[in-house]
């Protein structure tokens, strides 16, 4: 039996520039006691399904033809108040960001005795099946858990919670929206795995919405990949990867750097027919000369954050003493989870963020103790590209500007900054008329280009990247890596790439260090550290990285 | 580039058709229909009406109103027409200096408190708040008691009264913006302090605060129009609507004319400022909508 079935589902949305066409045609089924994950990029209409099938379309979308069968009833019929009885008690969703899930003012056993508020049971019997779903989702002490209050709770906790109250009623049909792409690899892994489990413990189905391949090939039975408003493609998941039919899913699954499993210094990208790619070998590393002076030292570097009121002060550790050296030219990958102290490290390295304790030196010179105008200086050798590509952009500053920006800050005089802006705006990819428009009119990808632009602008020696491909997608991941890979080799850049993603990291780093809680556990060659981990916390990352949907069986 | 082009700019096509916007709501439209019309009476004062706001005339003493005088004369027969016309220039000359002065001391004000050191930040907002606690026209009195009444008083009572408002809205929006990537960046970059406040963080808090000031800016017609009212405010025989009113409110029941001429541009003008600043409001931010 079929639980929700879609058949020629169309969806248009009235607009100023006239009807946009979000969903073409799209058909599927979920059947019963399945997982069938939606895979596509941002704008694929995996956004708009949802809330077609929720009918929580906004008020300028309609569904213009097909339907939306749900254990037998007609969605697209059914009026506003059948829909909401039906919304929670038998659909139910859980969302990307857990933080925006749950009510931040009520407590989480209050939350999930509101869910049941259709049941008549006494309060005591309602808070009880309440600290039976927390113990289902692992939250320890279920109990007292129920008293507590979300901001309590670490992000993958709420993001089980989250679940735990989308399951309590138990519904047909559960609809996960990224559950996980807000969440560390570890933690991904482990609510998977929860996931999974209470599926078959409560016999729903779940339509898991993804743009992470690796992800759905490890947890769907079926798959439909979207691709501008249409499903190209759907079937067994590992069907459908292991041969993809569609054109779009073979060079989706191509990008992905998980599936490239030599190291290579140039990814593919959606612009490649799939299967012509070649790996490009990565060069070993020079030898060092004898006596060659690092470009960056890093020696037992510190940094503490003091929180807390007048009265009582605490110390939360940052970074917790931590060495290395970076030359002239080279790559090295700092990788951990959030809060590991990856960016504060590298916003000390910059001093964006005071020491506590040690020293960092740039070309010898003690960062941390140079005088304003010496700072000053330094800038122009050292600068950053944040983790969001459009957020870390002005907003009301147009791209020319922007990328401008460092040679007015600096003062440099010397060249044509226009021409200039034009030659770096290329170099990135950018044509000339992007120079007149504003960040919230780039996609991602375009974003990410402007804050290379700007990042390479003055001929810097060090670029400090934080985490410079994430929410990028798939297909743009891979054409931002190339273009590190490439300004890297042609200005003899040196560079810290920071990330959460080994898969990504690998292409780009000679050399990398996981960090954990604050310290290095392991540094080391890239290739070492991929082929023979040492410590345990590094083996726990590499296997929480899901691997490549192509390595499936 | 020219240097112009590195100053903060809304888009331009943006900006165009935040106009357009304006002009198809029809509130919209009617307010700005309204402040046109008495902008454009206070600047044609003196081609509209060939009387003299101050000229006493004692033969001519409560005459209703006629086509010779379109508003009626008042007790001592002046041309009610003529001074509600000077008294515009009044209102709106007070309005606009007043706000604009305190929408520069309160943007200067608030910058510093939200992107300064927190000790800063605390002593300001005790500043305002002290300010703020202050009824307006208790504000007023302990002025004008000190200094008399003047047109000066009447503005730095206004001026005193806006400026914690402005500056705490600033203030906020620049704490939330001061650990936003893009300002993180500009520092990584190297920019000075007063280029960043004045590039990335004004234009992005300004927006707001140019729609409230022009929603206040009724408000500060009514506080002029009121001190006058009181005689706090500008001397006779200077016309002001305010002093206007107050002439009328004495012969109430006799010549109603004197009152109406002095509260109706009040009215209107309130009105036209504050369809027009609502309909500027859900324009530019249409989260607002129907709050």
């Amino acid at each position: 039996m079929t639980v929700l079935s879609i058949s020629d589902l169309n969806v248009r949305f009235a607009t100023e520039a006239g009807a946009f066409h979000a969903l073409k045609d799209v058909a599927f089924d979920v059947p019963e006691r399945t997982i069938v994950g939606i895979v596509g990029e941002s704008g694929s209409g995996k956004s708009t399904l949802i809330n077609a099938i929720l009918g929580l379309l906004a008020d300028n979308g309609r569904v213009d033809s097909g339907s939306i069968l749900f254990e037998g009833q007609e969605l697209t019929a059914l009026d506003p108040v059948a829909m909401r009885a039906l919304r929670g008690p038998r659909i139910s969703c859980v969302f990307q960001d857990p933080m925006g899930a749950l009510n931040p003012v009520l407590s989480v056993g209050r939350q999930m005795r509101n869910i049941q508020y259709r049941d008549e049971s006494p309060n005591a019997q309602k808070d009880a099946r309440s600290a039976e779903m927390l113990e289902a989702v692992r939250i320890p002490n279920p109990g007292t858990a129920l008293a507590r209050y979300p901001h309590e709770f670490s992000g993958g906790m709420k993001q089980r919670i989250a679940i735990a109250m989308a399951l309590m009623m138990r519904p047909g049909l559960l609809i996960a929206d990224e559950p996980t792409t807000a969440l560390d690899a570890t933690l991904e892994v482990v609510t998977l795995e929860l996931l999974k489990d209470l599926q078959e413990q409560i016999g729903c189905s779940v339509l898991f919405i993804s743009h992470h391949l690796g992800v759905i090939a490890e947890l769907c039975d079926e798959v439909a990949v979207m691709y501008a408003g249409e499903v190209v493609e759907r079937g067994a998941t590992s069907e459908v990867f292991r041969d993809p039919r569609h054109d779009y899913t073979a060079r989706l699954l191509e990008c992905d750097p998980a599936n490239q499993r030599r190291r290579t210094r140039r990814l593919p990208t959606m612009n490649d027919e799939p299967g012509s790619f070649v790996p490009q070998p990565v060069p070993p590393a020079p030898d060092r000369a004898v006596g060659e002076k690092p470009l960056l030292e890093v020696r037992d570097a510190q940094v503490t954050f003091r929180v807390g009121t007048l009265f009582r002060r605490e110390s939360i550790v940052g970074v917790g003493g931590v060495s290395f050296d970076l030359y002239p030219g080279e790559t090295i990958g700092l990788v951990g989870e959030s809060g590991s102290g990856k960016t504060t490290l590298a916003r000390a390295a910059a001093r964006l963020q005071a020491i506590s304790g040690g020293s960092i030196s740039f070309e010898g010179k003690s960062v941390h103790e140079l005088s304003a105008g010496a700072m000053h200086l330094l800038r122009r050798d050292v600068s950053m590209m944040f983790q969001d590509p459009v957020g870390s952009l002005s907003p009301r500053m147009t791209v020319g500007d922007l990328v401008a920006e460092p040679f007015r800050i600096h003062r440099v005089g010397d060249v044509d900054v226009k021409a200039e802006t034009m030659r770096l705006l290329s170099l990135v990819g950018l044509g000339p008329d992007f120079a007149d428009r504003f960040p919230h009119q780039l996609s991602g990808g375009q974003a990410r280009r402007v804050g290379v632009a700007r990042a390479i602008a003055l001929n810097p020696k060090l670029i400090i990247a934080d985490e410079p491909t994430a929410g990028l997608d798939v297909s743009i991941q891979g054409e931002v890596l190339n273009l590190l890979n490439d300004l890297r080799e042609r200005l003899g850049l040196a560079m810290i790439f920071i990330t959460h993603n080994l898969h990504v990291v690998r292409h780009v780093a000679d050399r990398i260090a996981v960090m954990y809680r604050g310290r290095f556990v392991e540094i080391g060659e890239t290739d070492e550290i991929f082929a023979a981990p040492e410590h345990d916390y590094t083996k726990t990352l590499l296997s929480a990285n899901l691997a490549g949907p192509g390595r499936q069986p | 580039m020219s240097e112009a082009a590195s100053d903060p700019r809304t888009p331009n096509d943006g900006l165009r058709s935040q106009v357009r916007k304006v002009l198809r709501e029809p509130l919209g439209v009617f307010g700005l229909a309204l402040v046109a019309l008495v902008v454009l009476g206070a600047v044609f004062a003196g081609v509209l009406s060939q009387y003299d706001p101050a000229g006493l005339n004692p033969r001519d003493r409560f005459l209703p109103p006629s086509t010779d005088h379109l508003l009626g004369t008042d007790q001592l027969g002046r041309d009610l027409f003529s001074r509600v016309l000077h008294g515009g220039r009044i209102a709106l000359y007070v309005a606009l200096v007043s706000t604009g002065i305190s929408l520069a001391i309160g943007i200067v004000l608030g910058l510093i408190a939200g992107y300064g050191p927190r000790w800063l930040d605390n002593l300001m907002i005790l500043l305002f708040d002290a300010i703020k606690s202050f009824p307006t026209v208790m504000l007023a009195l302990a002025l004008v008691t000190l200094t008399g009444p003047s047109l000066t008083a009447v503005m730095v009572v206004v001026i005193l009264v806006n400026v914690p408002g402005y500056a705490r809205i600033i203030r906020t929006q620049t704490i939330a913006l001061k650990s936003s990537e893009f300002v993180t960046a500009a520092q990584s970059m190297g920019a000075s302090t007063t280029r960043i406040l004045r590039l990335h963080i004004l234009p992005n808090v300004i927006g707001p605060l140019v729609i409230l000031a022009s929603m206040d800016i009724p408000v500060v017609i009514a506080i002029e129009a009121g001190m006058s009212f009181l005689g706090l405010g500008v001397r006779p025989p200077t016309p002001s609507w305010g002093s206007i009113l107050n002439d009328g409110f004495a012969n109430i029941r006799e010549t109603p004319w004197i009152a109406v001429a002095g509260g109706l541009p009040i009215i209107i003008t309130t009105l036209g400022f504050t369809f027009l600043g609502e309909t500027l409001r859900d324009v530019f931010d249409p989260r607002l909508k129907g709050r």
